[in-house]
């Protein structure tokens, strides 16, 4: 177990994480209080602000110490307190295993799992894990104490790549299982079919989930830096091509760019965060980069 | 159609090497890296859509490739383009091949120390190495006149060899159009299917100017039957210097008084001569130098006074410093140098004071100093005898005749003068108070087969008392006239003339030529050729009282240059151009002993034959320059032979477009001198060389092959 933590707890990220603490929760209460706002009132509501009472107020809601001290009539709000539920999305799928340098695309979005894990349950927040390619292979429901933790990076550490992705198939099950709204997590290389990865997001959108989309690609596959006669074995059975690299270089650039412009064309359009990740990146500072950003935007 | 042939066959078969680029296009397909790819959505797209045109840009390298390759190792294999109407040149079949060397003497011309000619027969050597066993050669000489050395054709190609090595450059001309014209005639003879001409010249453009017509109908009458090669041999023109020609200011060359011998240098070249000297030998004895500026192109008069101090035959030269041609830098000249001139004036009226008769007067004129005058200041003796007592035997040792104011002569003198004059001597007539023209013409007319030029009719006075003649017309071509300058013509016209006899002539005859004419177009004094000598007459008398030319400063030089003329007439004509004939007149008993040596002191073989006058010796083979020497037993006589250096010293050569104008369209192949005689005449034989073309093409391939790699995406 020692070895898996050390494996998918990075020091350099957790320290930068861990740094970002309060800004990260800032950040995540952030997230909740604009998004979220409680349709309940009880124990788990917290006071927010005073509003003056105007008819058709609820009496209950009158706040009768103010009354007393003011003369004057205030209804009390409430806003739910944090309690986000994060559901982890991570694609297993055999693209994933694709890494030109030492760290693959799969080890790249795990350690990014974990690390969000981390900060999720270091916030008391709930947090799940998903692991799938053209199926759900693995499911951790959402809970929030420290142990789950440890569940989440066993899970990581006995993921097994399936052969092919589908991941609209897979949203599709996903968004009908969460019955809660929460922060949905996907860590994927996205490499399947564009239009039904985007319905799937659609999917979460409209089951009123947060969704946020790390696009985990590996520096060849945007810079695709190959020049000689090449084969190009594929993965997912997609097949091989014998060919002189050069002369694909440009065709396969304009390909990519066009596929990433549509994604993430596709996200902003659903207001689906939509965050690049290249597996060379130190994975902190891309980290902290976009937390940062997102408690700037909120 | 345009055939297609290689030097080295052989080495086509490394067009093979043109499957290189294949191969390693093919090698590399199969050395590849192998990468496992996750987004191969994306790479499968890309090469759907540029499978078909980066097939087309492969296959376009792959052939620009391919082609670079077979162009260079066809360019190592020396292809030959063959011009449409082949002779089949150069093939298995046996060849005939003529070879024309030019051995005209600018062929001796040397340029950077090596003689045009010997270059020659290297590049004949050359070509006789070209041909293989089984072909047969003929050697023609172009030098005048052509000739086939060796005519029928030989096999033996060594023999041809040493033939061609033992040619020795010749002293006249060229024959270009005769040589062609032999070759024509060879060339019929012969059946094989190759027929090749090969002319080694230093293609001069006199030569081939004057020779033109000739030329060109050869070529048209080869045109189609044979290759012809044109080897030149000396490009560059060093420009030369030539003695063109020598005169002598007088017939007459005696001891007394100094002739101007006269040369003519030539400068032949497109730069100034500025130091050329001109040296006057005489007996091989060196008697005067001159240095001369000669222009470009222009001929500069050079003149030695020389007096000669031997009579009789006396040899010289004149010699220009040395110059890349050094054949016609030298003019021979051989001169009879009299020791004196008798003269026999026939006076008609002889006066019993010194200068009372014309015939008195005459003799002064001769000898104004006396009889110490004679061979000191006049080489003339004059001698007056009355005309009653003129005898055949005075003319013995007589050169001229003076008859003035004749009214008749002794009946037995006058065949004796008929052939007197025949034999080569003079008869000066001048008309006088008694002249009786009835007489003379009965006697020396005699219908134009006597010694007179023309008939004496009547006195001719002028119209009005106190008008008179003057010459009008004086004939400055004739030889006697020639020599006087401008200012002694016009001396000649200013003379007065009283009265006049009238001579009639015969326009028709030849033999008559009108020396000077009055100014009513009447003859004033004519001459007459007769056998070897000659006569003259004139119209009026050799005194006052008829005219005042007596007395005019003209008078002298005209009478003495009249007696020079006519004591000349026997002279040999011993100055001869090459090729002439040398022909001699001798006694039967000197034909005993003669003996006629070439200028190398070779005995020449002459031709002999018998006339009235004797026997005739004559010889054709001067085909040196030099002197020629007869001996008649002890006395002996020479004859100079000089080059003829009228176009042959033009040593510019012909230009490329004159050749083509007048060369046949087909199968005629220009060999510049300096080029590769072997390669080309391979070329020729076979087709146009077009392995650099070949070469030019390759790279401009390769370069188009970089190009297009580099704007493909990359080079690969």
């Amino acid at each position: 177990m020692e070895q898996v933590y050390k494996k998918y707890l990075n020091p350099r990220v957790l320290t930068r994480v861990s740094a970002l603490e309060l800004k990260a929760r800032q950040v995540v209460e952030g997230i909740i209080t604009g998004l979220h706002k409680s349709p309940y009132h009880g124990i788990s509501v917290e006071f927010a602000e005073h509003r003056e009472y105007v008819p058709g107020d609820e009496i209950k809601h009158i706040d009768w110490r103010v009354y007393a001290r003011s003369d004057r009539f205030f209804i009390k709000q409430y806003e739910e307190e944090t309690n986000m539920r994060g559901y982890i999305l991570l694609d297993t799928s055999e693209s994933m295993l694709y890494g030109s340098k030492k760290t693959s695309k799969l080890e790249y979005g795990s350690l990014l799992a974990a690390s969000l894990s981390y900060l999720l349950l270091q916030q008391r927040d709930s947090c799940g894990l998903v692991t799938f390619d053209s199926a759900i292979r693995n499911y951790l429901p959402p809970r929030n104490n420290p142990k789950h933790f440890n569940l989440i990076l066993r899970e990581l550490e006995l993921a097994k790549n399936g052969v092919k992705t589908e991941i609209g198939k897979v949203f599709h099950d996903l968004a009908e299982r969460f019955k809660k709204r929460g922060l949905i997590i996907i860590i994927s290389d996205l490499l399947c079919d564009i239009e039904k990865t985007l319905l799937g997001l659609s999917h979460f959108k409209h089951k009123k989930h947060e969704v946020v989309v790390f696009h985990v690609l590996d520096r060849a596959e945007i810079t695709f830096p190959f020049e000689e006669m090449t084969l190009f074995k594929g993965y997912e059975e997609k097949g091989d091509v014998l060919a002189e690299a050069w002369s694909l270089k440009q065709g396969y650039l304009e390909n990519l760019n066009k596929f990433m412009a549509e994604i993430k064309k596709g996200c902003l359009g659903k207001k689906v965060d939509y965050v690049p990740l290249v597996t060379d990146e130190p994975l902190e500072l891309k980290l902290s980069k976009y937390l940062t950003a997102r408690t700037g935007r909120h | 159609m345009f055939g297609f042939t290689v030097l080295n066959p052989f080495l086509l078969f490394f067009t093979l090497l043109a499957a290189i680029p294949v191969l390693i296009h093919l090698f590399h397909r199969r050395r590849f890296k192998e990468v496992r790819w996750a987004a191969m959505d994306f790479l499968l797209k890309a090469q759907k859509k540029s499978k078909s045109l980066l097939k087309l840009r492969h296959l376009l390298l792959l052939l620009l490739r391919c082609l670079a390759v077979i162009f260079i190792v066809l360019a190592v294999s020396q292809p030959l383009i063959k011009a449409p109407s082949g002779l089949g040149l150069g093939g298995k079949s046996s060849t005939y091949s003529i070879i024309i060397i030019d051995n005209s003497y600018s062929m001796g011309e040397k340029i950077e120390n090596r003689q045009l000619f010997d270059k020659a027969k290297e590049k004949a050597a050359d070509i006789l190495g070209m041909l293989k066993t089984g072909d047969s050669v003929s050697l023609v000489t172009a030098g005048w006149k052509a000739k086939a050395v060796i005519s029928e054709p030989t096999y033996q190609l060594s023999a041809a060899r040493k033939e061609i090595e033992s040619l020795k450059i010749g002293n006249a001309g060229n024959d270009l159009g005769g040589a062609l014209q032999l070759a024509a005639a060879l060339i019929k003879k012969k059946n094989e299917i190759s027929k090749e001409i090969y002319i080694i010249s230093d293609c001069q453009a006199s030569a081939f100017r004057s020779e033109e017509n000739n030329i060109k109908n050869a070529f048209a009458e080869l045109s189609g039957k044979a290759a012809i090669f044109l080897v030149k041999t000396g490009n560059f023109n060093p420009g030369n210097n030539a003695v063109t020609n020598v005169t002598f200011s007088r017939e007459l060359v005696d001891m007394v008084m100094p002739v101007r011998i006269m040369a003519e240098v030539t400068n032949f070249s497109k730069k100034d001569s500025l130091d050329c000297i001109a040296s006057l030998y005489i007996e091989d004895k060196l008697r005067d130098s001159k240095r001369l500026l000669v222009r470009s192109g222009k001929t500069e008069p050079v003149a030695f006074y020389q007096k000669f101090t031997e009579s009789g035959i006396n040899t010289g030269y004149i010699e220009i410093s040395a110059d890349p041609l050094m054949k016609d830098n030298r003019v021979y000249f051989c001169v009879n140098v009299k020791g004196a001139v008798p003269v026999l004036v026939v006076d008609g009226k002889p006066g019993k004071k010194k200068f009372e008769g014309e015939g008195g007067f005459l003799s002064f004129v001769f000898n104004p100093f006396g009889a110490e005058d004679i061979g000191k200041k006049s080489v003339i003796s004059a001698v007056v005898k009355d005309f009653r007592a003129l005898s055949a035997d005075a003319l013995s040792g007589v050169k001229v005749v003076v008859l003035s104011n004749i009214s008749f002569l002794p009946e037995e003198t006058v065949m004796p003068l008929d052939s007197f004059v025949r034999g080569g001597n003079g008869i000066l007539v001048f008309a006088g108070d008694l002249t009786n023209p009835q007489y003379m013409n009965s006697r020396f007319y005699r219908e134009k087969s006597g010694l007179l030029p023309c008939v004496i009719g009547e006195k001719i006075l002028p119209k009005e008392d106190g008008g008179t003649f003057f010459i009008d017309k004086v004939n400055t071509e004739h030889p006697l006239l020639a020599k006087f300058k401008e200012s002694e013509i016009k001396e000649l016209k200013k003379a007065r003339f009283a009265s006049f006899y009238e001579l009639k002539y015969d326009a028709s005859d030849p033999s008559v030529t009108i020396l000077a004419s009055f100014n009513n177009g009447m003859p004033a004094i004519m001459t007459k050729k007769c056998g070897k000598g000659n006569t003259i007459i004139v119209a009026t008398g050799a005194n006052r009282r008829w005219s005042d030319l007596v007395i005019k400063p003209m008078f002298l030089p005209l009478v003495y240059e009249s007696v020079y003329y006519l004591s000349s007439g026997t002279e040999e004509r011993r100055n001869l151009k090459i090729g002439d004939k040398l022909s001699r007149t001798i006694s039967f008993s000197e034909a005993q002993s003669a003996r006629l040596l070439t200028p190398d002191r070779r005995p020449a073989v002459y031709r002999s034959s018998i006339s009235p006058e004797g026997r005739v010796l004559d010889y054709d083979g001067t085909d040196e320059p030099g002197f020629y020497r007869l001996y008649l037993g002890d006395k002996s006589d020479a004859y100079s032979v000089n080059l003829d250096t009228k176009n042959e010293s033009n040593t510019e050569r012909v230009d490329k477009m004159f050749l083509l104008k007048i060369a046949p369209k087909e199968k005629f192949y220009f060999i510049e001198d300096g080029e590769d005689t072997r390669r080309l005449i391979t070329q020729g034989r076979k087709g146009i060389g077009i392995w650099k073309e070949l070469i030019l093409l390759a790279v401009l391939l390769l370069a188009l092959e970089s190009y297009l790699a580099y704007k493909f995406g990359k080079r690969t």
